[in-house]
């Protein structure tokens, strides 16, 4: 770290208000800032704004509670079968690739467990209705012979989507986008893309949801006949990924593009 | 002390008495982080799940508070890995003496609300330190182990973040010009 330091009384104490402040310089030098703080109405002032600034940012921080429920949810996950950790693990490359496979069945047969349990009427349903509206792009390969443009693909998807155009085309840049636009099947509005890579088709497409309804939980694998298909819930929206491609590439594809959906305000 | 191999039941038992009280804590500086309740409710719990996990491997007596935050950091990284390089290992940052010139007072009677927006507005790497340093209390020597930058980064980077957050809230002030515009300089509030 490079120190700068002015020649001034106030030029040499005023970049250690910091440090001061958090009660991490020396006691000398605690001292030191303390004098020159007695003598410096100026300093004075700048270090009581500071601490007003801080006070005011915990008092903020501190007024977010975590939802009443999520410590029942982690106890429950902690009980989940097989999760009786708190023990060494395998060691090496092999006993790692299994430690990271365990998390992964863990997690995905935890959140789906959860799922289930909490709502499993609602769940099957929007995966059903998701499916059912949208198979025909991917594992039928209904999408126009010539890719469209940027502008037709911005101009189609409309101001309140075309934000995840970008989101796509970074995350999936091995996959090459052969439609977006909004459609309507069923009466609701998704904003729906197809993409294709070699033989692969994905199909991302955003629900929005009404009243009610919820996945209640992220990023949720399901097997379909000719297919697959992983849903991840935001807050206003219902993603789902589904394709003639294996569960861990949907799980991928699902994974890499929910930051950017989330960043997208969607 | 490594923690001695007993019946799953007692260090289940251990472990909670040890890591939930952080719970809202960790909840609180996750929401601020991501920005996105529901996100910070998985991340708490991808956390924790993770904790439990490598329990085995904490000592007790030791900080689990700064150790469950250690995990929290990096799920949070795990997420937004693709989106930001905040944890990105700077050498040229600098602890610049710029604040001799002239600093505004903070209007009073500023909101919750409107703070939590000055948080979420300045950039990440800037905002997970003032939450680490002025939230949660961490020392300097705990945040740097806790993002694996180096104790002075950890120092520049909260003196920056303090001063994007004031200057956040200068803007969101109503009726108040940021002082470095020059036809303002003469423009100041009392407290």
């Amino acid at each position: 770290m490079k120190l700068i330091q002015g020649t001034s009384p106030c030029g040499k104490y005023r970049p250690l208000l910091d440090s001061y402040l958090s009660n991490e310089l020396l006691v000398e030098t605690t001292h030191d800032v303390m004098r020159h703080l007695d003598g410096c109405a100026s300093c004075r002032f700048e270090l009581d704004e500071r601490m007003r600034v801080r006070a005011g940012l915990r008092k903020a921080v501190g007024s977010v509670a975590a939802p009443p429920e999520l410590r029942g949810r982690i106890l429950t996950a902690l009980e989940a079968p097989g999760r009786a950790a708190g023990m060494p693990g395998p060691s090496g490359k092999a006993g790692w690739m299994q430690v990271a496979a365990g998390v992964a069945v863990l997690l995905f047969s935890g959140l789906l467990f959860e799922v289930l349990v909490r709502n499993p009427g609602q769940f099957e349903a929007l995966l059903d209705l998701a499916w059912h509206q949208h198979e025909g792009c991917t594992v039928a390969g209904h999408y126009p012979a010539e890719p469209p443009t940027e502008a037709k693909m911005r101009h189609d998807l409309g101001a309140h989507y075309e934000a995840l155009l970008p989101v796509m085309q970074t995350e999936l840049s091995d996959y090459r986008i052969r439609k977006a636009h909004i459609c309507r099947p069923g009466g609701r509005e998704y904003a729906h893309f197809i993409l294709q890579k070699g033989d692969a088709l994905v199909s991302v497409s955003l629900l929005k949801k009404q009243d009610g309804e919820a996945l209640g939980r992220p990023v949720a694998p399901s097997a379909r006949q000719g297919g697959q298909l992983t849903a991840f819930e935001t807050g206003t929206h219902v993603a789902f990924v589904m394709g003639n491609v294996g569960a861990a590439e949907a799980e991928r594809v699902a994974i890499v593009i929910r930051p950017g959906v989330l960043a997208a305000g969607l | 002390m490594t923690i001695p191999m007993s019946s799953t039941e007692s260090r289940r038992a251990e472990f909670e008495s040890a890591a939930l009280p952080h719970l809202d804590d960790l909840f609180r500086t996750a929401s601020a982080m991501v920005g996105n309740r529901t996100v910070a409710e998985d991340l708490v719990q991808e956390t924790y799940l993770e904790a439990w996990k490598s329990f085995h491997r904490f000592e007790t007596g030791t900080n689990c508070r700064a150790w469950m935050f250690k995990i929290l950091i990096h799920r949070v990284h795990h997420y937004r890995r693709k989106w930001y390089q905040w944890f990105s290992k700077t050498t040229s940052d600098e602890l610049l003496v710029d604040n001799l010139t002239y600093e505004a007072p903070i209007p009073e009677g500023i909101e919750d609300e409107e703070l939590l927006k000055a948080l979420e507005a300045i950039p990440e790497m800037f905002r997970v330190i003032v939450l680490l340093a002025d939230v949660q209390e961490f020392a300097y020597k705990e945040i740097a182990s806790m993002l694996e930058i180096p104790v002075g980064t950890v120092m520049s980077r909260l003196s920056r973040g303090r001063k994007h957050l004031r200057e956040q809230l200068l803007a969101i002030a109503p009726g108040f010009t940021h002082p470095s515009l020059p036809a303002h300089r003469t423009e100041s509030r009392s407290l």
